[in-house]
């Protein structure tokens, strides 16, 4: 495995786990060196079986992928990493997605197609310029920095769960639990503090009620911070504590927001 | 780029820019050997009928000719692969004998560039 990590630059690399994969050694050459220049370390293998065995040794945060390669070619190892990926989603050691970078010498629309079709995040032409790589990678980046907000908001593990229950030619489970969720939340958050503002025994139990159904359908699509927040007014309200769930309530609708934008995302990917 | 100009140095510029002179002498030297090597794997892939191999052959030489400013080679190349990959025999075998003319062109130019790389510079 040729890599750039010997080089003097490297102790003020970036933290960017990078791996090339080309089976030219001169565009593999230029690639690293091109890296090097960005301020990126990164190994390079020279086809797709080595690419394989890298992944599965190293949690890299993107592959730059040929497509075109002797033996396993780039759009076969892509389709076997997210094999890969799938099927340790929730389990002990669970693999990161990498964001792969198709390096392509044939820019046809069909050509990207098939790159998208096999699990491929990017394009950049090759031979591969300085500034399109640089960019590619910036967008790569922003895309993982924007993947670990909403992971903080919707756990990944609850949604690649609900993702697996999908069936050629019927309408997604995953959308239509999303477009309930959201439509029936608001009214949930509004049956809780128009029973705060009354202050009786009913209310105490329509509050305690409403808490528990939002708790348990935010669970249910993986919204932990609201479902918690959610338990936290059950509690309290159980507690006999209306007046202090009424702070408990805005944050749980502050919280909702985030979710419902972070599943609208979810759902158009 | 048109096709009457087989070379473009502003890709020498930018090897050099990119890694510095023994960076550029080093790619020219690996376009060298490994264009041999996938020049003569298409000619027996040519010979052989073996029209995928010959496609398979000709497509890495289209970036790796790229990065050094082989435009030609990277022209005949694409169209190489691309006939290759329709079947058209022919047609394909006429233009691997002028990727190869272009290839040895290319090379020379490149020896060229070589010698200026290596010149102690004043």
């Amino acid at each position: 495995m040729n890599t750039t990590s010997d080089n003097p630059q490297a102790s003020t690399t970036k933290p960017v786990r990078i791996l090339v994969v080309e089976d030219s050694p001169l565009n593999q050459q230029v690639a690293l060196k091109q890296l090097e220049k960005l301020g990126y370390t990164a190994d390079a293998v020279a086809d797709g079986e080595l690419a394989l065995e890298a992944h599965a040794r190293t949690p890299y945060d993107i592959i730059l992928m040929d497509c075109q390669m002797p033996g396993i070619s780039g759009y076969e190892a892509t389709w076997q990493i997210r094999i890969r990926e799938q099927e340790k989603t929730g389990a002990a050691e669970a693999v990161k997605r990498v964001y792969i970078i198709a390096m392509t010498a044939n820019t046809q629309a069909d050509n990207r197609e098939k790159c998208s079709s096999a699990g491929m995040d990017g394009f950049i032409n090759k031979p591969v310029q300085l500034p399109e790589l640089e960019a590619a990678l910036m967008h790569a980046l922003a895309d993982q920095m924007v993947a670990k907000k909403m992971d903080e908001v919707i756990d990944p593990v609850v949604i690649a769960g609900l993702r697996q229950l999908r069936t050629p030619g019927k309408p997604d489970p995953l959308a239509e639990l999303i477009d309930l969720f959201v439509r029936e939340a608001p009214t949930q958050l509004d049956i809780m503090s128009d029973a705060v503002a009354k202050n009786d025994m009913t209310s105490l139990t329509r509050t305690i009620s409403a808490a528990s159904a939002l708790k348990g359908s935010a669970g249910n699509l993986g919204a932990r911070n609201l479902a918690a927040l959610c338990d936290e007014i059950e509690q309290t309200a159980k507690n006999w504590i209306l007046a202090d769930t009424q702070p408990l309530i805005e944050r749980a609708r502050e919280e909702f927001s985030r979710v419902q934008a972070t599943l609208e995302r979810i759902k158009k990917s | 780029m048109n096709a009457s100009n087989p070379y473009d140095p502003a890709a020498i510029e930018r090897l050099i820019k990119l890694g510095g002179p023994t960076f550029t002498l080093e790619m020219i030297g690996l376009f060298g050997s490994y264009g041999a090597k996938k020049m003569a794997a298409a000619r027996q892939a040519q010979q052989a009928g073996n029209l995928t191999a010959l496609a398979d052959a000709a497509h890495p030489l289209k970036s790796s000719a790229g990065n050094v400013g082989a435009v030609r080679v990277q022209e005949l190349a694409t169209q190489v692969e691309a006939s290759a990959r329709e079947q058209k025999a022919e047609l394909a075998g006429m233009l691997l004998a002028e990727l190869e003319k272009a290839f040895a062109e290319a090379v020379g130019i490149l020896e060229a560039e070589k010698v200026r790389l290596s010149k102690p510079t004043a």
